[in-house]
């Protein structure tokens, strides 16, 4: 397809019958604009500071940038990598010492925002397109009109900014027009800890309905900590002991040794418990307070009771007390200095009161995460100039008389604070391909200062210190904290509570409050809402990386769905997917069932960040939205809800439709570490054995360091193509990711055992899938890799059949070659993409190991150590890959474990992928 | 011995077979029979149109069940044709002279139903213009097919299984074609015929070398189709999949085939008797023995269902675990489907009076071809859709395209058919007429 | 001068005794005869002394032949290309050999069939004997005898024929070819 001419592709697109895709592709449909890129043509940003130690040039060679993205205003710092000028990967950072080389799964996912086909592509007047020239003329007439002002009636409206140049030129402005007045919206405040925990030294964690390992900005630093822990006791060093009590099971949830199914009101009775008081408890709860507490004493100086933010200051003060008392390893607070922001609400009212004569939303989307009682929108229709810039024409945009598109944070120049505390440098790694500006030109605007985002940066940390190593900081893509002026990070002080953590969340906006009275309604349901796992606020609704990929204890992807547990399901008498309604006071909201187990009686869990109604055609037909059940006083947790189950119902797509193990120990369980699982002699064999010289490939996963967190099969998708296929084909069970992760809820149903297997392709030595091949296109090759050749495959899915693992994937429709141009810029050129009617599968990034070879080769020195996509990110490094021949690598140790076992045994398949048996306790004989 | 009463009957059935195509007996109900058909091979036609347009994910498909309909259905039609294969062969063999009535339409039978069966496995190949690479060409790649997968074996079976057939039944038609060919009146007809005769002319020392190669084929047929359905039956039991990976699968298979086969024989015989008049050949005699075959096939299928549920019981475990599933799981209604449909109607052909009945033998057959095509979809699908892991255990569910590919290959099989009957001897009037000087001589 | 096309006596019997009868006797006079008959007869090998066993002989052949070649092409490719599929062993003897028992049957029946038309001049659209009236009940209720004229007396061919019953005795062929 020339991708030059539009129109001869959108021919291509017309007639196209394809439904299965339709959801994705009529958001990449908008993007005609954009059709004369076709990604080969960028060039790298000649100021940007490459790696010098990076494979030197030539066509095709790699090149990478230390940068980093943000999330919630926490930088995660990465390794941009780039080929022919084109950014393909991220990675997280070796040297950072926030991710030690790991991220999480949104951070791999922004590599697909940077080429998201609906990102907004020039600026919009009253939702026209605009030209910059007007955008300059309508900011130069604002700024002149504050001039005289002296800023009054002027507001500013941002996210959590942890961007020290955005913060600096902020307080300019606001030094330059006094009268202006900034504000924070942090939606997502009190979702998750304000504070980084050091859990690699917390022998005995309590978690109160608190999910530290979850999805959000801190869960990179915080799996790299406690899995620190969790190695440190594999290896016989203390205790690694995690309690939770919680209403809905969560990614900590899973990884505890003792989850407690508590509704949320019994956090407070169970903290008293904790602190020594009396109280009612029933057996489980009192069985589990007795375990926490005797932990929590015998750990002293190691043990920490963490607390869910959203908790009244009441509850944390009585945690701070315990933590106090047994001398609980201090948080290292992260928080970006927002302290002298004011909070949301008061812009509302300025709005409403007629105050606000000029509002600029930077970088915010107020009009679809705003708590709906403000009553945002109205008051927003009130004032006479309303900007917005974001990188999509949102809901806020809408709404904006100006909508002024912004360049995505890897073609731009910045800075980030990262989780923890230190600075550094995002530099572009290509030229923004579209007509936007960063945040910092956009404010450069408003002052009327001409100068290039990448002067005002390097000037902030010149300014900084004298002797700033700018270069330096490129390479390494950090500014040592001893190089900071700023030193706000370091002021200790437990999470949730504190000005700096309250300051974080945006002036704590909507503070933290106990339930008022009203709310506890007899026989209401508690409602549990929480930020999406993959789609976060909803910021990545439209990318299809996240829409697709499963959803941790769910596995649904592309919805979200009304959670409720088995029980409350046959009280109510609902089925899976009907639909039903919601209710709480005046809000309601209708959305199908999900029926999973783990959640707590009487309890209803919601996420938010569906139900886009702007901003793109791949988000807008997913979910509803949750936002309106959210009241100010409790945005998190609340009481007296209502749920009926209406007429008819909603097809969710899910990867895994049952998730128990039937009587099966597909994942096996040991007591304590050092203990092993029990060993059969290998079953005999009719084949001649594999030989292990050389090289011979294989995987080992810890089961037991494995919190299921999706960084790896993210960053599967990214490095090897994955195509996503939408919602109708992941309910078919045509899911395409080449490594899934499975969630087993084993056990009772209101009391199960969680546990998460990841499972790629098993490479097995006596492999069923070559054998049944009529054609040779999947074969063995000498240093054990099941190789899958796919030019030579007719498709006969015979390899599928056979395969006992089912990790394989069959391209049942073109689900590649209507990819629109800037979607293809952003594959992996070293990865074939696959055509219609050939099977795909775990290749255990084979391309990386190919490169390794040349490049050893090319460098005349033996071949060194090899990192598959889903290794090189996992943050607990659950995932190791290596040579099984050399007794010294890793995997052969980890495979020397007593622990270690292999799926599916009986199946004698001798696979060169295996498990570590996960540990039930984590403490010591 | 009486002599001219002999010739005089060979002369009426040389007659009535012949004059089949010339005069047809009953042009309107045909007329109708093969539009019917051909609406389905229309059908057909875009059924296949679409899923090379769009790919094979028009149908249910999915991980685990990458194999639906196409391959259950593939098993369901050669089973079918099996049937032929046996009567014309295994019979002649056995000198079961009531046979002659039946083999050439049983033979193009099973012509016509491998031909499904075969194009079935070709259109369900993701990428299908490539289904070559199967046979084994010096091809610039150097690569071969790999000889080990019970797909390459099929590709071979079937092969040669079809090629096998075709010859058979041609050399079988040949000296009626003669026949033919010297009562035609009609110019295009005698040219017609006269081609396909080859010139046979009825000589002696033809008609010796005939004989040979007639016997030897059907003597080398016999093990052919043994050895074909088993190794369609290895598709399943080669695999490392539970509910598959059996040894009683081939035995188990063949009957289940011969089985279905001859059902479809009966209601073809019944269809050919009315149709063409032809009760006199097609005589109740030939009604009662096929239902004694359909009833002692069906008795050893069934037998094949205890042998599999013993071999459940006895292994437990994860072959436990299918056949539970089979009995009560999300496709309990393909296992009782088919135990219904195949042991419960066929009980009736105990009585004489009703396998020489035409309309109850027809639906008791009709009962047996549904009630195999459940078990070939059951023995597929219930394996498959959760066979080792938990996690990756799918339903399938079947497609429009699913059924539209399956009715028109019904339809290009009766359209195949009916042109048969329409335009060659039905009947093979020469091994008639031996059969009667046989008798008459003692 | 060409060469007249060879000439026969066509006798017409409505029996297949006789038929067969008059072969045996004429063969025995030393004269090249055929039969015709709707279906093969009882009887025809000792009166045509039919002993030939090219046929069978072909279906053993091409059977061994084939099985040869079916199992040597799988050795050959996966010695040629050596590929590991499934740590199966490349000559994998058992799995190697249904399709040799497949190729063995594909080229016994076809080299079969194939000698049979050979041995049996066929296809041959026309034949001389196609031209006698009545001929065409060979292939119905009639059963014909037809010897080679050579320069051998036709007269008494025709007695003899006579004698042994036949309806009527007919000359084809011996014209000059069109």
């Amino acid at each position: 397809m020339s991708a030059s001419d539009p129109f001869a592709w959108l021919e291509q697109r017309l007639p196209d019958l394809d439904l299965d895709r339709r959801d994705i592709l009529k958001g990449f449909g908008a993007t005609l604009a954009l059709a004369g890129l076709d990604g080969c043509a960028r060039e790298a940003d000649e100021t940007a500071m490459p790696f010098v130690n990076d494979p030197d040039g030539g066509p095709g060679a790699e090149k990478h940038y230390a940068t980093a993205v943000e999330l919630d205003g926490v930088g995660q710092p990465v390794i941009g990598i780039c080929r022919d000028g084109r950014p393909v990967k991220l990675e997280g950072n070796p040297r950072h010492p926030a991710s030690l080389g790991a991220t999480d799964a949104f951070t791999q996912a922004a590599l697909l925002g940077l080429y998201d086909p609906a990102r907004s592509q020039a600026p919009l007047r009253q939702g026209a397109p605009a030209t910059w020239g007007e955008v300059e003329g309508a900011l130069f007439k604002l700024a002149s009109g504050l001039e005289v002002s002296g800023g009054g009636g002027f507001h500013l409206l941002t996210g959590p900014v942890g961007s020290p140049t955005l913060l600096r030129q902020i307080a300019e402005l606001r030094a330059r027009w006094p009268g202006m007045r900034w504000h924070v919206h942090a939606p997502l405040a009190g979702s998750a800890p304000q504070a980084v925990l050091p859990l690699d030294k917390i022998e005995a964690l309590v978690v109160l309905d608190a999910d530290p390992l979850g999805p959000g900005p801190l869960q990179t630093i915080h799996a790299r900590g406690w899995s620190a822990r969790r190695r440190a006791y594999q290896a016989g060093h203390g205790d690694a002991l995690l309690f939770a009590a919680e209403p809905v099971p969560t990614i900590t949830g899973v990884a505890a040794g003792e989850r407690l199914i508590a509704r949320h009101g019994r956090i407070p009775a169970l903290l008293a418990g904790l602190a020594g008081n009396r109280g009612q408890f029933d057996a489980r709860e009192a069985v589990w307070l007795k375990a926490a507490g005797d932990a929590l004493r015998a750990h002293e100086g190691a043990a920490r009771i963490v607390l869910g933010a959203h908790h009244p200051p009441v509850l944390h003060a009585q945690a701070a007390a315990i933590n106090a008392a047994i001398g609980a390893p201090e948080p290292l607070t992260f928080a970006p200095d927002n302290r002298d922001a004011e909070s949301f609400s008061t812009l509302v009212s300025a709005m409403r009161s007629g105050e606000a004569e000029a509002v600029l939303v930077l970088d915010s989307n107020p009009a679809y995460t705003a708590l709906p009682d403000l009553g945002f929108a109205q008051a927003f229709a009130r004032v006479p100039l309303r900007l917005h810039a974001g990188l999509h024409a949102d809901e806020t945009a809408a709404l904006a008389h100006w909508h002024l598109p912004l360049a995505h944070l890897l073609e731009s120049w910045s800075d980030v604070r990262a989780a923890d505390g230190s600075a550094g440098v995002v530099q572009p790694l290509v030229r923004p391909f579209l007509d936007v500006r960063s945040r910092h030109d956009v404010l450069a605007l408003l002052a009327g200062d001409r100068r290039a985002a990448r002067v005002l940066v390097q000037q902030s940390w010149s300014a900084a210190d004298g002797d700033f190593r700018w270069q330096d900081a490129l390479l390494r893509g950090l500014i040592e904290p001893s190089s900071l002026a700023g030193k706000e990070g370091d002021a200790p002080a437990p999470e949730g509570e504190g000005p700096t953590a309250q300051a974080a969340a945006g002036a704590a906006d909507p503070s933290p409050n106990p339930l008022p009275q009203g709310e506890r309604g007899p026989g209401g349901l508690d409602l549990v809402i929480l930020p999406d796992p993959t789609v976060h606020d909803g910021q990545f609704a439209h990318n299809p990386w996240l829409q697709e990929l499963p959803k941790p204890l769910t596995k649904l992807t592309w919805d979200n769905a009304i959670h409720i547990g088995p029980g409350l399901a046959a009280r109510l008498g609902l089925e899976n997917e009907q639909l039903a309604e919601l209710s709480l006071g005046p809000s309601k909201i209708t959305g199908p069932v999900w029926i999973a187990p783990g959640i707590a009686d009487e309890t209803a869990l919601v996420h938010l960040g569906y139900g886009r109604r702007a901003g793109g055609e791949v988000g807008k037909g997913a979910g509803f939205d949750a936002y309106p059940l959210r009241s100010p006083a409790a945005p998190w947790r609340r009481n007296g809800a209502n749920l009926t189950g209406l007429g008819g119902s909603h097809p969710l797509a899910t990867t895994q439709p049952h998730t128990t193990m039937a009587g099966h120990d597909f994942v096996k369980l040991v007591d304590r570490a050092g203990e092993g699982v029990p060993k059969e002699p290998p079953k005999p064999s009719m084949y001649p054995p594999q030989k292990h010289e050389g090289l011979a490939w294989a995987m080992a996963i810890d089961l037991d360091l494995c919190i299921g967190c999706n960084a790896c099969v993210t960053a599967c998708d990214a490095e090897n193509n994955i195509p996503m296929v939408g919602r109708e084909q992941v309910a078919k069970g045509r899911a395409m990711h080449w490594l899934r992760v499975d969630h087993y809820a084993d056990g009772p149903a209101d009391d199960p055992q969680h546990v998460f297997q990841p499972v790629p392709c098993m490479h097995c030595e006596n492999a069923p899938c070559e054998m049944g091949c009529p054609v040779n296109a999947t074969v063995h090759s000498p240093d054990g890799l099941n190789l899958q050749v796919y030019n030579r495959c007719i498709g006969t899915r015979t390899c599928s059949a056979y395969c006992p693992y089912k990790v394989r994937r069959f391209n049942w429709l073109d689900y590649t070659r209507k990819d629109p141009p800037v979607v293809r810029a952003a594959r992996n050129p070293e990865v074939t993409v696959r055509d219609r009617g050939v099977m795909e599968k775990c290749t255990y990034c084979i391309q990386r190991i190919e490169r390794e070879k040349i490049d050893a080769d090319a460098e005349g020195r033996p071949m060194g150590e090899v990192k598959t996509a889903c290794q090189q990110v996992c943050p607990t490094q659950a995932i190791v890959f290596g040579n099984l021949a050399d007794e010294t690598s890793e995997v052969s140790r980890r495979k020397a474990d007593p622990r270690d076992f292999t799926l599916l045994e009986e199946a004698n398949t001798r696979p060169r992928t295996t498990y570590g048996a996960r540990i039930r306790q984590g403490r010591k004989a | 011995m009486s002599e001219k009463p002999l010739s005089g009957r060979y002369h009426r059935i040389t007659g009535e077979v012949v004059s089949i195509p010339p005069q047809f007996p009953a042009p309107t109900a045909w007329a109708i029979l093969f539009g019917i058909s051909l609406l389905l091979v229309g059908l057909l036609i875009v059924s296949v149109a679409m899923v090379f347009i769009r790919g094979v994910g028009v149908w249910g498909n999915n991980i685990p069940v990458g194999w639906g309909f196409p391959i259950s259905n593939y098993i369901w039609w050669l089973g079918i044709g099996h049937a032929g294969t046996l009567i014309s062969a295994m019979l002649l063999l056995m000198q079961e002279n009531w046979r002659n009535s039946l083999n050439r339409f049983a033979e193009a039978m099973t012509l016509f139903a491998v031909t499904c069966g075969g194009l079935y496995p070709i259109v369900h190949l993701g990428r299908p213009w490539y289904f070559y690479w199967m046979a084994p060409y010096p091809s610039t790649m150097g690569v071969w097919p790999q000889f080990r997968s019970p797909l390459t074996w099929d590709f071979f079976a079937v092969l040669t299984y079809l090629i096998v057939s075709v010859c058979f039944w041609y050399i079988g038609i040949v000296p009626d074609l003669a026949a033919a060919r010297d009562r035609a009146r009609k110019r295009r007809w005698q040219v017609f015929f006269g081609i396909f005769a080859l010139g046979w002319r009825g000589s002696g020392r033809h008609w010796l070398r005939w004989r040979q190669a007639y016997v030897i084929t059907a003597a080398i047929a016999v093990p052919l189709v043994v050895s074909v359905h088993s190794e369609i039956s290895m598709l399943f039991a080669a695999g490392p999949i539970r509910g598959w990976n059996s040894t009683v699968f081939p035995p188990y298979f063949v009957l289940g085939a011969a089985f279905s086969g001859f059902a479809v024989v009966t209601m073809l015989a019944v269809m050919v008797r009315s149709l063409l008049k032809l009760k006199d050949l097609v005589t109740e005699r030939h009604l009662d023995m096929l239902g004694r075959m359909v009833l002692a096939t069906g008795l050893m299928t069934g037998f094949g269902y205890l042998a599999e549920v013993f071999t459940a019981l006895y292994a437990g475990g994860y072959e436990y675990q299918t056949l539970t599933d089979r009995f009560t799981g999300p496709y309990w209604w393909s296992f009782w489907g088919a135990v219904v449909f195949n042991f419960v109607p066929i009980q009736f052909l105990w009585r004489r009076k009703v396998r020489v009945a035409a309309i109850p033998a027809f639906l008791i057959s009709l009962s047996v071809a549904v009630g195999m095509w459940m078990e070939r979809y059951m023995l597929l699908v219930s394996s498959l859709y959760r066979d080792w892991l938990e996690s990756s255990a799918h339903l399938f569910h079947p497609t429009f395209w699913d059924w539209s590919l399956y009715l028109g290959f019904i339809g290009f099989f009766m359209a195949a058919f009916l042109l048969f009957v329409r335009f060659l001897p039905v009947i093979s009037q020469f091994e008639i007429k031996e059969a009667i000087e046989e008798k008459a001589h003692g | 001068m060409a060469k007249l096309e060879p000439a026969f006596l066509v006798a017409e019997f409505a029996e297949p005794e006789p038929m067969l009868e008059a072969a045996r006797t004429l063969r025995e006079e030393g004269w090249w005869v055929e039969l015709h008959s709707p279906f093969p007869v009882k009887g025809m090998e000792q009166a045509l002394g039919f002993t030939e066993r090219t046929v069978p002989h072909a279906f053993l052949v091409g059977g061994v032949a084939g099985a040869l070649a079916g199992f040597a092409i799988q050795v050959y490719a996966n010695l040629a290309y050596p590929l590991d599929a499934g740590g199966r062993p490349l000559v994998a003897v058992p799995a190697f050999m249904l399709i040799t028992f497949e190729v063995m049957v594909l080229v016994a029946v076809l080299s079969g069939i194939a000698t049979m038309f050979v041995r049996n001049r066929l296809p041959r659209l026309h034949h001389p004997l196609f031209d006698a009236e009545r001929f065409h009940l060979a292939s119905d209720n009639r059963f014909f005898v037809s010897l080679l004229l050579e320069d051998r007396a036709e007269g008494e061919a025709r007695a003899m024929l006579g004698r042994m019953g036949s309806a009527s005795v007919s000359r084809v062929g011996g014209g000059l070819p069109e």
